[in-house]
């Protein structure tokens, strides 16, 4: 792993030659919203943010996709579907936490059944970190196995010193590719100086998730019914989640479609007869706790939650799932 | 670039969404709302090369209006062709019953768990079918039947709710005459014509009175959930124990390949780590099915 400082001058040149080498993707302002979009100008990359409204899951999983086309000519079906354009993707300035949550998705859409659509899209992309030092207060990726300055999923590690100098820490050949022949090499002082940052980012993050050992024992448990009765079961949590990858397929005249679905909708699970094993409320909600802090460990062997926080920012009622699954093993005993 | 893939092309679609083209080759009216469909895969090496076991699924497509999971009804002992039983129910349904023979379809699969057919062998089979739930079932008796030797004795115990709702009527006779297997008919009180030689009853009560040992015994069950449940308070009557029955679970379905979300029972997968349950299994979901 190579480590080099480089300028914010530096930086604003590697920008104009991936802008013509590669399809550029970097968080920018869109009014108050801070979103990624292509990069037309280096200027307007912006890296003083806590995180993207959006993570970064769009650019492998889109909300709607083609996946395959259909036609009828003189009663002959013809199928083709579209082959994705190989050009090299650069996504600059992802969050570690939302890094994080592609792995989770690597193993969902990768496996027994490999989802060339999602892989393609992977394999053509490179990652750039941008290390966090400015947590948000609904920020838990610490208590996740994830944490501010993280590397995992990253091809490339960037850390704000201030001064306009940055410390990039290439992670895999692909991200080191993209800063080579810049900067110089880094010295005790820098290294210290992103210790330091990293320590005090860490020290912001306050909140912790901590499901307890024994969730599964608490399936029955009323409590569900009291914590998720005042969700309006929007789905946004589950849009803005970096983990959540539920979809439906469907025929949108000649082409199948591939669109998010979400397990807070009750007709995500009614079956034609009108049967419906999650009709109710309660049960979509502890659908999504579980899925998240048990079934997917049970499958995959970890959690799947980086701790970003974006639905306890986002949630119009403000459904905080971190206290719900801290305080399910409590409120079990206070009955 | 767009690919147009030739019906021809004996390539498997590396795009695990892509449905392979087939043929309808017949289609049987089976009652007033089911219909069986014969399918033929276009492609003539995947017509030889597609296997599959009893018990598992297909996503059958409409193109341009929708995709729908059916258990294969059809043996994998028969070759060359596919079978799905369908009952009228809904839009993918409807379009599904308004095809014509020779009209052209999208076949994903197989999918699913399956039958545990190796496991099976050297046992009796009790098969205890309601209504369409026979259609897995079918696949299972004619795998036995054309293995007869891999099997010891069959005992089949179907109902419905009248005669007319009784599927694969000309195939029921075949079992009938089939040396080592036991056939029942039933159907529910009322559901009788005069000249209606079978049992009158519903079928947990006419498993009760057919009496199968659970020695060296695997029951093999599909119907209506509440025929469902009333076949368990039976069977544990009749000490089978629950490691004994299989039976397969109905979900929504959307991609068969465990990934769209919606099929779970806790951390089981309907589509992938089933459809075919033991009860011992299934007594472990927390989740009600």
């Amino acid at each position: 792993m190579t480590e080099k400082i480089v300028s914010k001058e530096d930086l604003k040149k590697i920008l104009e030659g991936l802008m013509k080498t590669s399809e550029l993707l970097a968080p920018g302002k869109e009014g108050d919203l801070v979103l990624f979009k292509p990069v037309k100008n280096p200027e307007e990359v912006f890296f003083a943010y806590p995180n993207s409204l959006k993570p970064v899951k769009e650019f492998f999983f889109p909300p709607r996709e083609e996946l395959f086309k259909h036609e009828i000519r003189e009663g002959k079906v013809g199928l083709s579907s579209e082959h994705q354009e190989n050009r090299k993707r650069v996504i600059w300035g992802v969050r570690p936490c939302d890094a994080k949550s592609l792995l989770m998705f690597d193993k969902m859409f990768d496996g027994e059944y490999k989802d060339s659509y999602y892989l393609e899209k992977r394999a053509k992309s490179v990652l750039v970190g941008l290390a966090c030092n400015e947590p948000l207060d609904s920020c838990f990726c610490l208590s996740l196995n994830a944490g501010p300055h993280a590397k995992e999923g990253l091809d490339v590690l960037i850390t704000d010193l201030g001064d306009d100098s940055y410390l990039v820490e290439g992670i895999t050949a692909k991200g080191e590719e993209l800063f080579q022949g810049c900067g110089k090499e880094s010295g005790e002082g820098e290294r210290t100086r992103k210790k330091e940052l990293e320590e005090a980012a860490k020290k912001k993050i306050r909140k912790t998730c901590q499901p307890p050992p024994d969730l599964e024992s608490f399936f029955e448990d009323p409590y569900w019914e009291k914590v998720s009765r005042k969700c309006i079961s929007c789905g946004v949590c589950t849009y803005l989640c970096p983990t959540c990858f539920c979809f439906d397929l469907s025929y949108e005249g000649r082409d199948c479609i591939r669109f998010w679905d979400s397990c807070s909708f009750s007709p995500f699970t009614k079956m034609t007869s009108g049967e419906n094993p999650r009709r109710e409320k309660k049960t979509r909600y502890r659908q999504r706790v579980y899925h998240k802090f048990s079934y997917f460990k049970k499958n995959f062997g970890e959690i799947a939650c980086v701790g970003c926080g974006r639905c306890l920012r986002e949630c119009p009622v403000k459904v905080d799932i971190v206290e719900i699954v801290n305080q399910c093993s409590k409120d079990k005993t206070k009955d | 670039m767009t690919e147009v893939l030739k019906p021809g092309s004996s390539e498997p679609p590396e795009n695990i969404y892509l449905p392979h083209l087939a043929a309808i080759k017949e289609i049987r009216e089976e009652t007033q709302d089911i219909k069986t469909f014969k399918l033929v895969f276009q492609d003539e090496e995947l017509r030889k090369s597609f296997t599959y076991k009893p018990g598992q699924f297909i996503e059958f497509s409409i193109f341009g209006v929708g995709e729908s999971p059916f258990c294969l009804a059809s043996s994998p002992t028969r070759e060359g062709y596919i079978e799905c039983s369908i009952k009228k129910m809904g839009k993918v349904t409807q379009a599904i019953h308004d095809l014509e023979e020779g009209d052209i379809v999208g076949i994903r699969g197989p999918y699913g768990n399956g039958f545990p057919v190796e496991e099976m062998k050297g046992k009796n089979l009790i098969f205890v079918g309601g209504g369409i739930g026979l259609a897995p079932l079918r696949s299972l008796i004619w795998n036995v039947i054309d293995r007869r030797d891999d099997f010891k004795d069959v005992i089949i115990v179907y109902g419905s709710r009248s005669i007319a709702d009784l599927v694969y009527k000309d195939e029921l006779k075949q079992w009938q005459n089939t040396p080592g297997v036991k056939l029942t008919l039933t159907v529910d009180p009322g559901g009788e014509a005069e000249d209606w030689k079978g049992e009158i009853g519903f079928v947990p009560t006419i498993l009760e009175k057919v009496n199968p040992s659970p020695g060296n015994s695997l029951v093999i069950t599909c119907g209506p959930p509440i025929m469902i449940k009333f076949v368990l308070v039976t069977l544990n009557k009749m000490n089978f124990s629950s490691q004994q029955i299989i039976t397969t679970l109905e979900r929504k379905m959307t991609c068969g390949l465990g990934k769209c979300g919606r099929c779970n029972i806790g951390s089981v997968y309907v589509c992938k780590d089933g459809p075919v349950f033991t009860y011992a299994q299934i007594e472990q979901f927390q989740e009600e099915i």
